[in-house]
């Protein structure tokens, strides 16, 4: 037959699309990228055992889901095609904004999206709970002479709104955040502190940014306007960042957060970082340092006191602007924080930090 | 074990191919039937460690009613009787793991009583291999085809894996000759390389990124969905489950010619189609097949008087909603098509019926409305669905922007499943002699780019990032 080359063709280029990946990966295999980026352990090979023969094929399906060859590779350049292709999220949990920004939206938990559209609001009785908890909080430390102060962090949508799809529309007036926020100044005298004009105010401007472009979180331009704010609620000023003397420092920034979820952190432009380039006005060592657990500054500056906070992924941009500013500084993070540190620590101030997006949750929860 | 999936297209595929090659060539058929045989068992076991007893047992108790109907030849009461106890034992089989569920609730909702609702897993692929071993036994005892003796070329009919757990549902008698005497040429074997890939990617690649629309849609609440979102989950649906349904059968159709087996096509445009009828000729049709020959022509199909034919075609069709499913949504959506049909047949049988723009268009309107009906297990959710689709500007505002369901990709993806339809081949058909060489070259390539969008695809939903740390 004429055509029976090309039918000869077609099996053969079939039987080499499905046989050759492992026998190729075998050979190859280690000159590809292999990096886990996914924040999760993959799941091991499993063992076949007599008593687990049930599970046994959907456990090897998991792993193998895991470790299949090239899959680095393939995912990557599925998500090149869908990106630059069909300017599409290949993730429900990132949201694709103008000029290559990356938003966040956690379907599972209070997503910051509701939050932007003001379709987080919460009831009466979780309001009420929120603010018991706090002013519960407040006077216990109060009676031990420990100042409380509540800091929830803006999500980075309701700052850089500009840069959302148009299709969102602007940020709701009513969300969330600015619920807990107004109910707890109306109803306690806890301290709390939603620095979100300021941050505003700070994001208007071309010549930087406070926020990272394809992360979650801000950088330490952002946790500094922040912390300036939270400085001024304690009677404390510090360099305004609007002044010639605020010296910024910037440089190419590196895959955020969203760019990993989008497997595209090879090859997206992650925009600049910005920080503060002041130099310190305080020597300030460091006795302890794990961004997951304890971390402690201790400073020789004219304010004795000591600071506790106890902060979420947005706590460590924090560090050098707080720490200049008291002789201790502690900062915990909320998943190893417990409550007999409030005795073991003794901090004259407390700040109990928590961004937006996960304040109801995590405030609600919150017991001294 | 999922056709799209990376343990069937990597390993499982790979080595029944190679093995099935190597068995035919060296011993020829017999050789090849115990590979077949022993991988499709394996490929069931894969997904059903447990139930592959029942499916083992299935075969065996028909089998032996094939022998017995053989046995009582010429005795017409005994044979009716074997086979009646025959179709009892697979719609009780059937009825148990499939409905019990289903008859419980629907008991205690019409009695009053709270029986406990049996959680009974339901094996994958019963509803297909239980239709199986029917038509061999109804065949045999219509003397369509002769029972079969040997047990493993029987088990080899009932759990070839292409058609096991999802179709088409093929007939003893239309691969009996094949079991024994089946070649493997080159042409053959290109063809259902070719039919697999066109299947592969159709599953992959478009029905499945529908899927995320259109799933991401009826998860909300009904009263956030607006007329627009409604419309939108409604047309992707309508595609999703043709690319879905027909990709498979595709798949099982190719990898059947890749052994050296024949199937029937199971699609055949079926959105082309200008009234019901055509529709469901169609429309999954082994399965349209199936009911023709063992349930409505028994009944008497037309040969009665009208009102029996009506009450034949809605038994037809009440009993195919069932069949999708154990749950009344789909006995109402197979009911909607009964009616369909009555109501087309109002007009004369004898005269063909007009293929025009307007037929077209009503039928695949209708086609497409009812599909709610089968998408939406709740069936008052389902009519509020419905209800936007109708009055759209009663259900205009929400807090949705249909940008947030329906992405750039997912609306290209979209637009070519509306050509693929059937719009493409229907002008592509005249062409189909020139230039066969060139023709047949670019098929290859873009064969070739399918199978890898679709690897690459494959791969990224198994990417499963967390924003903050996992164990």
């Amino acid at each position: 037959m004429k055509t029976s080359w090309i039918h000869r063709l077609q099996i053969l280029l079939f039987m080499i699309l499905i046989g050759v990946a492992f026998p190729l990966w075998s050979v190859v295999g280690g000159y590809f990228e292999t990096e886990n980026k996914e924040n999760r352990e993959w799941v091991e090979r499993p063992v076949f055992r007599w008593e687990t023969r049930n599970s046994y094929p959907k456990d090897f399906e998991n792993f193998l889901n895991d470790h299949v060859p090239f899959r680095n590779l393939l995912i990557e350049i599925s998500s090149l095609i869908d990106y630059y292709v069909f300017h599409t999220s290949d993730s429900e949990s990132v949201v694709l904004g103008k000029d290559g920004w990356l938003f966040y939206n956690d379907e599972e938990s209070d997503s910051a999206i509701r939050a932007y559209k003001g379709e987080n609001l919460l009831s009466e009785e979780m309001l009420k709970k929120i603010a018991d908890n706090m002013q519960h909080t407040k006077d216990h430390l109060a009676e031990e002479g420990t100042e409380f102060i509540l800091l929830i962090v803006p999500n980075k949508e309701v700052v850089y709104s500009r840069y959302m799809p148009d299709y969102y529309g602007l940020p709701a007036d009513e969300y969330g955040a600015k619920q807990i926020v107004d109910y707890l100044k109306k109803n306690t005298d806890v301290r709390v502190l939603y620095p979100i004009d300021e941050l505003r105010e700070a994001a208007k401007t071309e010549e930087f940014i406070i926020y990272r472009k394809t992360d979650s979180h801000w950088n330490k331009l952002g946790a500094y306007v922040a912390v300036r704010s939270l400085m001024q609620e304690m009677g404390k000023e510090i360099l305004d960042w609007r002044r010639e003397e605020f010296e910024i420092r910037r440089s190419d920034d590196v895959p955020g957060d969203l760019a990993y979820f989008l497997n595209l952190d090879a090859v997206i432009d992650c925009g600049e970082i910005f920080e503060p380039a002041n130099p310190l006005s305080v020597r300030v060592s460091c006795e302890e340092y794990n961004l997951d657990a304890v971390t402690r500054f201790h400073a020789e500056c004219t304010d004795p006191r000591k600071i506790l906070i106890r902060h979420d992924s947005f706590g460590p941009a924090m560090y050098e602007p707080v720490s200049v500013e008291f002789a201790e500084t502690v900062f915990i993070n909320k998943y190893v924080f417990q409550g007999e540190m409030f005795q073991d620590e003794d901090a004259d101030v407390f700040v109990l930090e928590t961004v937006e997006r996960f304040a109801p949750w995590q405030l609600s929860g919150f017991a001294y | 074990m999922l056709f799209s999936s990376f343990v069937f297209i990597w390993i499982f595929l790979p080595i029944i191919l190679i093995s099935n090659y190597i068995a035919q060539k060296v011993a020829g058929n017999k050789a090849a039937n115990v590979v077949l045989l022993a991988g499709s068992l394996f490929f069931y076991a894969w997904g059903e460690p447990v139930y592959i007893l029942l499916m083992l047992a299935s075969i065996l108790g028909n089998w032996l009613f094939g022998l017995g109907l053989s046995l009582m030849d010429g005795r017409e009461n005994a044979r009716r009787i074997l086979l009646a106890a025959s179709v009892a034992m697979n719609i009780i089989v059937l009825a148990y793991y499939k409905y019990a569920g289903m008859i419980v609730m629907t008991f205690n909702h019409l009695s009053g009583t709270h029986f406990e609702q049996p959680n009974i897993p339901m094996p994958i692929g019963i509803s297909f291999f239980t239709f199986q071993t029917m038509s061999y036994v109804i065949d045999v005892f219509r003397h369509e085809c002769d029972a079969q003796k040997d047990l493993l070329k029987l088990a080899l009919y009932v759990s070839l894996f292409p058609q096991l757990i999802a179709g088409p549902i093929v007939k003893y008698k239309d691969v009996a000759e094949q079991i024994d005497h089946r070649t493997m040429t080159v042409a053959q074997t290109a063809e259902g390389v070719e039919r697999f890939i066109w299947g592969f990617g159709k599953k992959v690649l478009i029905a499945n990124t529908l899927a995320l629309t259109v799933d991401r849609i009826y998860a909300l609440p009904v009263e956030e969905i607006t007329s627009s979102m409604a419309w939108v989950a409604s047309f992707f649906y309508t595609f999703q489950i043709y690319y879905d349904f027909s990709g498979y059968s595709d798949m099982a159709i190719g990898l059947g010619k890749m052994l050296g087996f024949s199937f029937k096509e199971n699609f055949q445009y079926p959105y082309l189609s200008c009234s019901n009828k055509e529709f469901w000729r169609r429309w999954h049709i082994s399965l349209g097949s199936w009911f023709r020959d063992y349930v409505y022509i028994p009944l008497g199909g037309n040969r009665k008087n009208s009102f029996r034919t009506k009450c034949n075609v809605m038994t037809v069709f009440l009993l195919t909603g069932l069949w999708h499913g154990a749950s009344w949504n789909y006995v109402v959506w197979g009911a909607a098509h009964g009616i369909c049909q009555l109501i087309e047949k109002r007009g004369s049988d004898s005269k063909p019926r007009k293929k025009n723009l307007i037929s077209w268009i009503v039928t695949f309107l209708t086609v497409h409305f009812l599909w709610v009906l089968f998408r939406i297990e709740n069936i008052h959710d389902a009519l509020r669905v419905m209800k936007r689709l109708l009055f759209p500007w009663l259900y205009r505002n929400g807090s949705w922007a249909l940008q947030e369901f329906v992405s750039p990709k997912s609306l290209v993806v979209f637009v070519i499943a509306v050509v693929g339809m059937g719009v493409i081949p229907v002008f592509c058909r005249k062409k189909e002699q020139k230039q066969k060489t060139l023709h047949a070259v670019l098929k290859m390539a873009v064969g070739v780019f399918i199978m890898f969008l679709s690897f690459c695809s494959l791969a990224a939903n198994t990417y499963n990032p967390f924003i903050y740390f996992r164990f």
